[in-house]
């Protein structure tokens, strides 16, 4: 059904989707329930600390991803200021390389991940910390047994979204991994394709495929999100 | 609260539209009348390499003649054809290779062709490189992490390159290496960054970059030759500012600026079609790299390795 070209543009993007929201959950979830419990009467260093996490977090949503990878580029490179860090202490060298696409990903879907987590967060009522708070459980305890399970169909909602921003991650990606024969993802394949004559006719296949895993994705994301309000408003 | 946060927007879209006009305000009274407007506007795609002299040859040709505009687009010389075959409206192809050129011709979007210009491949390292890169068989080396070069499926650069390294038996080992480039420009700038610890370019694109330096040339004989070739396309042919435009880049004063960016010219028997000749001048602008460039073999001396 599928070249083997195909089959490993799919592969590599469902590995770079995969490994991106996987490395940016842990990071992403006290992001978005600092950011959704912060108290609005908290003092202004705090608020303004707020604001910038916001502003950081949401920045990859508007940059051109372009400028994301364009920026990770200069950071990455051996010579950059993280790249010369990495190639001497642990002689890691990331442009080019899968990870570095897993890296670009996480970083252009992290605002998705933390706004749909923050937005599962604050669905989940506060007085039910407080209670269990209030029946002996530290703040850690009453987050993962009452706050986490609440919100966890908001969060996976959050994941799967992230997860189809990764599999349309074109401009930061082609930064950092540049466009080489077995390291293309399905929109580097269809790009690469579109360069060459007669190019065009053959990567339909791989255009179904993403509008196929794309559709899914968001239906997916949908039914939870759903599922998550109905329950909140039960 | 909201309230406030709508007033801001509303506030903040004002002053963009507010801006937006202030700016083009000033533009209307001069834009018009200042500049004459160019009757005819010639569309010119060519390879990435070719972009330095190109441009010098259409700004010179706007110049002497006021009444052409020269539209110049720089690519892939596979992302141009592709963009030919798509039905971009276009006049003039500047092919790295003849094989895209022919590919269009094929299709019948081709009105005439000829072979124009000659460069050859060169490997080359940041200029500040560590690592000792004098033959081809350094590639291998664990140390070069990335070898830049055009898309070896489509660009003719990647194509060439990866033709010299399959004869050298080295394509194997270093394939997994290749980062590569949309066009060969790319493919330097990989190197030019350090992102590549090595990259293949032409000689032409080595040359316009300081932070990169040629290891060593790759002999001629590894590849087809490397020969760009012009065509005139079919959409054009009836349009005399791109045939006159097509004929003035092959008159002499176009060629010698192709010579002064270190382009070989493919030297003609007659005026009009001809085969490609074998020892045409082939100037390579600073000779540092190398005093008689095709002399130099990128394959170890025979006398050296061979029992």
């Amino acid at each position: 059904m599928l070249t083997t070209s195909e089959w490993s543009a799919l592969e590599l993007s469902l590995r770079v989707g995969v490994c991106a929201v996987a490395a940016s959950l842990p990071t992403a979830i006290p992001i978005a329930y600092l950011l959704a419990r912060g108290a609005a009467r908290a003092s202004w260093p705090i608020q303004a600390i707020r604001w910038l996490v916001q502003l950081g977090v949401d920045l990859p949503l508007v940059l051109p991803p372009v400028v994301t990878g364009y920026l990770l580029l200069v950071c990455l490179v051996p010579g950059g200021p993280i790249g010369s860090v990495l190639d001497r202490w642990f002689g890691v060298r990331l442009v080019f390389t899968w990870w570095a696409a897993a890296l670009a990903s996480a970083v252009v879907s992290f605002p998705l991940l933390v706004r749909t987590i923050r937005l599962a967060f604050q669905n989940v009522d506060p007085r039910l910390e407080i209670a269990a708070r209030g029946l002996g459980a530290g703040p850690l305890d009453s987050f993962f047994s009452v706050t986490l399970p609440l919100a966890r169909r908001g969060i996976l909602a959050g994941a799967i979204l992230a997860f189809a921003r990764c599999l349309g991650e074109f401009g930061a990606t082609i930064m950092v991994l540049g466009s080489s024969e077995g390291r293309r993802t399905i929109p580097l394949a269809i790009y690469s394709l579109s360069h060459r004559p007669g190019g065009m006719e053959r990567s339909w296949r791989l255009v179904l495929l993403s509008v196929g895993l794309a559709c899914a994705a968001l239906i997916a994301s949908e039914l939870l999100e759903r599922r998550q309000s109905l329950r909140e408003s039960a | 609260m909201h309230g406030d946060r709508w007033r801001i927007i509303f506030c903040a879209i004002c002053a963009c539209l507010a801006g937006g006009c202030t700016r083009s305000q000033p533009a209307k009274p001069g834009g018009v009348s200042a500049e004459r407007k160019p009757t005819e506007t010639i569309v010119f795609l060519a390879a990435a390499s070719t972009q330095e002299p190109v441009e010098t040859i259409a700004t010179n040709y706007e110049r002497s003649s006021s009444s052409i505009a020269v539209k110049c687009s720089f690519a892939g010389s596979s992302t141009l054809a592709e963009q030919i075959a798509a039905g971009v409206q276009a006049d003039l192809f500047l092919s790295a290779n003849q094989q895209w050129v022919q590919h269009l011709t094929d299709t019948g979007l081709v009105a005439k062709s000829s072979p124009l210009l000659r460069n050859r491949l060169v490997l080359i390292v940041p200029v500040d490189s560590e690592v000792v890169i004098t033959r081809p068989e350094d590639l291998l080396k664990d140390s070069v992490r990335h070898l830049a070069m055009a898309d070896p499926e489509s660009v003719p650069a990647g194509i060439y390159g990866r033709e010299a390294l399959e004869k050298l038996n080295l394509w194997n080992g270093v394939q997994d290496k290749v980062a590569a480039g949309d066009d060969v420009r790319q493919a330097l700038s990989y190197v030019e960054t350090g992102a590549a610890e090595a990259g293949i370019v032409y000689a032409t694109d080595a040359i316009i970059s300081d932070k990169v330096k040629t290891a060593f040339p790759i002999a001629l004989e590894l590849s087809e030759p490397v020969i760009y070739q012009v065509a005139l396309l079919k959409s054009a042919a009836e349009k005399p500012a791109a045939m006159a435009f097509y004929q003035h880049l092959q008159s002499q004063e176009a060629l010698t600026i192709f010579r002064q960016q270190g382009f070989g010219v493919v030297e003609k028997a007659s005026p009009s079609e001809g085969s490609p000749q074998e020892g045409s001048g082939f100037g390579v602008r600073g000779s540092e790299s190398s005093a008689e460039p095709d002399t130099i073999r990128a394959t170890p001396d025979s006398d050296e390795t061979s029992p």
